[in-house]
């Protein structure tokens, strides 16, 4: 079986996420999920060495200040809750509601970003995001002075970017400020398995394409392995929102990047191999 | 040859030595005790400044802050407190109950400099109101960090972000500092209250020599021949008149006397400047100098106004109001020997509930009136805080990520090379990474005296960004030397190193919008990045490259 007979799945996963990212817009006005650094609010993690009954606080809560977001979280040391309001809450308030309710804070941490300030983020770290893109296609094609593979890598980087925010979206992730730099590095990694799998398979004959593509796959999945098995650690271990952010978003990126590397760009490598060796 | 002899093995061995002699040797040669953080104007101290270290108070040894705190409770109003202050013998008379007039730190180790968001503080974003050059922001910069050195803040940062943004980050304090005195705008106005008298809706300013009427029309003023309403001014004699406000039998006008910047002198010595207890509290007082045009302005204005009696004192009828962005922070009593003189330093007073509060207070207007107001006025865009233990925990559970990271990664590459060989040099490798980019952050600190690179979270997201990609990087390197046997070695060694440089060339190509654009959180993370791509491309992949011929006899 040749590996371009299935290039219809990375194909339709990429317009699936199109659509997916269309449809948050029209229902939302935002493509993907933003945390509050990034469209405004204010966020009040409370840390407690018992669980918190989140119900009961959302409940008094939101009866005071209106909408409230309470999720709980659990830290190395304890418990704790963070709790999401709009940007003009008194916040000192809310913590002496939180203790009124039972609730004894072993420590506190408050984040304020108004809205202005947060779009500000967004339209920044979006252009970042073009201009890295941008750069990296550059140094793609400088280096491989080839257009096929250099378009192979640099639609697989671009579409598995857009994959990752639609599937962030369907799970519910929120993306903040920070996370921007897990996309970031979603570039750098996803270049990575695509350099290798170019690298083994762009001087080889059609013949021995596969045996090329096979190492290629081993190296790939021993990457992933290692990288995905860390960002997981993140996940459970880290207290950081910031770096629990990264990793969800890196956790996924790769996931998504299997498709896309594996699959889209190795089928357009095979099939140019087999037409320059016509 | 041996591995010892290998040039890039060599290096690395280097490298890691200069980073540990950075890492490590401060916590050998650490001194014990407490570090004087602040000294407290009124002390009644034998030769303490800030920066000394307490070794004893009262005979017990002061290990850390909290033994000064214990020492401290005993401690009662006009106590003498023996003490030992750098090795040699010095003393304190306690200026009231637990307090010698010195505040202590624990003696920071180490040359790593962690961010706010993990040593705990304040970090706020300031934005300008409205649209301004790069130059109000370098001279609002400039008049803030004059506020701080002024005041005597310590670890407190400044700096421009993105394009008019401003960060200030504060370690261990709260937000207040930053709120109420240091992104004030400081717009200081001395203004006098003059209620003027109507009867028949008519009444008279009085001005120096002349007098001129004033007529109330509705709500409002008619002077001149022309008609103000209430918060608009007019002009008499060249000064200017706000309309305060209007009742049936009086108008209030505030006539402008001084400004921040006919300021000339804000004085802060002993003489003039006090705090007196009064009842219900404590009053602060101060002198300040103001030029000879404003001089002029007090006396006419106040020359000729009607006098009151308070007991025994007698004062003229107006007082003297003083502005602080546009909010009254003192209202003092003209004495009436004083009215039509030429009086080049007013006092400005004020009251606090406590004594500590007259002190910050007097302390916060003195550095403003010093530093002159901003040029913008500032709004605060974002707060964070953070508590330390927060950030003791994200160090807790980062070590343990690192840990249980290598732990999993050495499983990993075991179980797909079954060969030890292989995996312990992988580990060692990037455990010398994490050495080397922290060996480089410690000596910036140490060559740059503290204004080096700080590590916060984005920091150790671009550390662990790092480690990953370069455990990816050995991997690559592995299977290119070993799994193309038909190639010869030195073709392998040349497509692995293309790999590794192209994947290097990428990242930086990523990092580098990040940097350029300056939205400062995210920066730490892009430099963190390229510099470990770098160590890894230039110092640590050449070495492995070294090892892995080496253990695996490749040449």
């Amino acid at each position: 079986m040749k590996i371009k007979s299935i290039i219809f799945v990375p194909i339709l996963l990429f317009l699936v996420s199109l659509l997916i990212l269309f449809q948050n817009y029209q229902k939302t006005g935002d493509f993907i999920i933003k945390d509050i650094d990034l469209k405004g609010g204010t966020l009040i993690t409370v840390e407690t060495s018992s669980p918190v009954d989140t119900k009961l606080l959302e409940n008094a809560l939101s009866q005071k200040y209106g909408s409230v977001l309470i999720s709980s979280l659990k830290t190395i040391s304890g418990y704790g809750v963070s709790i999401q309001v709009s940007a003009e809450t008194n916040t000192s308030a809310i913590l002496n509601d939180v203790k009124s309710l039972g609730i004894n804070p072993i420590s506190y941490s408050v984040e304020t970003i108004g809205p202005v300030l947060g779009s500000l983020f967004f339209q920044q770290i979006v252009y970042v995001l073009i201009v890295a893109f941008i750069l990296m296609s550059l140094v793609i094609f400088i280096v491989y002075r080839n257009p096929v593979s250099s378009f192979g890598i640099v639609f697989a980087s671009l579409a598995n970017i857009l994959t990752t925010l639609a599937l962030t979206s369907i799970i519910g992730i929120k993306v903040s400020f920070t996370g921007f730099a897990g996309i970031l590095m979603l570039i750098a990694y996803t270049v990575d398995t695509n350099i290798v799998l170019t690298n083994k398979v762009l001087k080889a004959s059609p013949e021995n394409f596969r045996s090329q593509y096979r190492k290629a796959l081993t190296t790939g999945l021993t990457l992933i392995a290692t990288i995905t098995i860390t960002m997981f650690l993140v996940l459970f271990l880290s207290t950081s929102k910031l770096l629990i952010n990264i990793a969800e978003i890196l956790v996924v990126g790769f996931l998504s990047d299997l498709p896309y590397t594996w699959i889209f760009n190795a089928s357009i490598l095979e099939m140019w191999i087999g037409r320059r060796h016509k | 040859m041996s591995i010892i002899r290998d040039f890039r093995f060599m290096v690395l061995m280097l490298l890691l030595l200069i980073s540990a002699f950075y890492l490590v040797t401060p916590y050998v040669f650490a001194k014990s005790g407490v570090v004087v953080s602040f000294v407290d104007a009124d002390n009644k101290c034998k030769n303490i400044i800030e920066g000394d270290s307490i070794n004893q108070v009262g005979g017990s040894i002061i290990r850390t802050s909290e033994d000064f705190d214990k020492a401290m409770e005993n401690i009662k109003a006009n106590d003498f407190v023996s003490m030992v202050v750098n090795g040699k013998p010095s003393n304190c008379v306690a200026i009231k109950e637990n307090y010698i007039g010195i505040i202590v730190k624990d003696v920071e180790v180490g040359n790593l400099k962690f961010g706010i968001d993990i040593e705990g503080g304040t970090r706020v974003l300031l934005k300008p109101k409205g649209n301004v050059t790069k130059t109000i922001i370098e001279e609002t910069i400039s008049t803030l960090n004059a506020r701080i050195n002024l005041f005597g803040l310590k670890d407190v940062r400044v700096t421009p972000l993105g394009e008019n943004l401003i960060q200030i980050e504060m370690s261990g304090a709260s937000g207040e500092d930053i709120r109420d005195f240091l992104a004030k705008q400081g717009k200081f106005e001395g203004k006098i209250l003059e209620s003027i008298n109507l009867q028949n809706n008519t009444g008279r300013i009085i001005l120096g020599d002349n007098t001129y009427t004033l007529q109330l029309q509705g709500n409002k003023i008619l002077v001149n021949n022309s008609l103000y309403s209430i918060n608009q001014s007019f002009y008499l004699e060249n000064i200017k008149f706000d309309i305060f406000n209007t009742t049936n039998s009086s108008a209030f006008l505030l006539a402008n006397t001084f400004t921040g910047t006919d300021i000339v002198n804000v004085f802060t010595d002993p003489e003039h400047s006090a705090i007196n207890p009064v009842s219900g509290g404590y009053q602060f007082t101060f002198t300040i100098g103001i030029n000879i045009e404003s001089a002029q302005r007090f006396a006419k204005i106040t020359k000729n106004q009607p006098i009151r009696f308070v007991g025994s004192e007698q004062y003229i009828d107006p007082v003297l109001v003083l502005f602080l962005d546009q909010n009254p922070v003192s209202e003092l009593n003209i004495v009436a020997s004083l009215a039509g003189q030429e009086i080049t330093q007013p006092s400005i007073q004020g009251f606090r509930e406590t004594r500590d509060g007259a002190i910050t207070e007097r302390a916060r207007l003195q550095a403003i009136l010093k530093s002159g107001s901003l040029p913008t006025e500032l709004e605060i865009a974002k707060i964070d805080t953070i508590t330390e233990t927060a950030g003791k925990e994200l160090i807790n559970s980062t070590l343990l990520l690192a840990l249980g990271a290598a732990l999993a990664v050495s499983v990993i590459i075991f179980i797909r090379y079954r060969d030890l060989k292989i995996a312990i040099p992988m580990i060692l490798i990037s455990f010398s990474e994490i050495a080397l980019i922290l060996g480089f952050a410690a000596m910036t600190q140490v060559l740059t005296g503290g204004g080096g690179w700080v590590l916060d979270i984005p920091a150790i997201a671009g550390l662990i960004a790092v480690i990953g990609t370069g455990v990816n990087q050995l991997i690559i390197i592995t299977d290119q030397m070993l799994l193309e046997q038909d190639m010869t070695v030195k073709f392998r060694h040349k497509t692995a190193m293309n790999i590794i440089f192209t994947s290097a060339y990428i990242v930086i190509a990523a990092m580098i919008p990040l940097i350029l654009i300056g939205i400062g959180t995210l920066k730490g993370f892009a430099i963190t990045t390229i510099i470990g791509v770098l160590i890894g491309i230039i110092i640590t992949r050449p070495a492995y490259m070294a090892i892995l011929e080496r253990v695996k006899k490749l040449y």
